[in-house]
């Protein structure tokens, strides 16, 4: 799909889903507990909250490159052209039939 | 806000592993680029490798030997849940297929399939079948 890549940009910036909020109950040790505090305060966040959740974020990034880097390592393998869609259907249906009983 | 989260069916995953020019393996470039989020379940997770397994055996025409190594990556890139349980009925309803609860679990806006059996069903509970073209086009959309 020519331009795909091109778009990620805008397509990052244009999403539909509201996040929704969970709440987890984490133990800490003092140290954990003194070093995010730490960080709130350092970093102008509004609550502990804010600091786990850019923590997390910048973990995701930083994993987000690492995929994109491993699948271009892996895209030139497969065959070549497109899938053979009603092959592969075929033998797909079978095993979902199989698992489903 | 959050990307818009789909379910690969495994009809996609195993076109995506098997062949690079088609449009299957343009939604796992998408999704290695960061357009959308991929959630799976040990049970979706288990389909994949069962039928990406089976194609691998069965296909002359498969031509990827590294199939582990992409599942290991796909793996890795989608985001998990745990199943949730599935209510067993004398009549197995379609609409209660196990990709579908696992959408519906993970509030997923999307189910990217070959499969002509969801594809029929359009929108069960609230969850879109579309096919990687139509994915492709809906994600392109909304920029």
């Amino acid at each position: 799909m020519p331009g795909l890549l091109a778009n990620l940009d805008k397509i990052k910036q244009n999403c539909h889903i509201p996040s929704v909020a969970n709440t987890l109950n984490i133990s800490l040790t003092e140290e954990q507990k003194g070093w995010l505090n730490s960080r709130r305060e350092a970093g102008g966040f509004a609550s502990t909250s804010d600091v786990v959740r850019d923590l997390i974020r910048s973990r995701q990034d930083a994993e987000q490159a690492e995929m994109f880097r491993r699948f271009q390592e892996l895209d030139g393998e497969g065959g070549t052209g497109a899938e053979p869609v009603e092959a592969v259907l075929k033998i797909v249906k079978r095993v979902k039939k199989e698992r489903r009983g | 806000m959050a990307k818009p989260r789909a379910v690969l069916d495994s009809s996609v995953v195993v076109s995506a592993i098997g062949w690079r020019g088609g449009d299957a393996r343009a939604i796992l470039k998408l999704l290695a680029a960061g357009g959308f989020e991929s959630w799976r379940t040990p049970w979706i997770t288990s389909e994949w490798t069962d039928t990406v397994q089976r194609v691998a055996e069965i296909e002359k025409r498969w031509a990827n030997e590294n199939w582990i190594g992409w599942l290991e990556w796909l793996k890795a890139v989608s985001k998990f849940a745990d199943d949730i349980p599935i209510k067993k009925t004398v009549k197995r309803d379609p609409n209660d297929d196990p990709v579908i609860m696992a959408a519906v679990a993970v509030r997923a806006a999307f189910i990217v399939t070959y499969d002509s059996d969801l594809l029929d069903l359009c929108k069960p509970h609230g969850v879109s079948c579309i096919t990687p073209r139509a994915f492709l086009s809906a994600i392109l959309r909304q920029t």
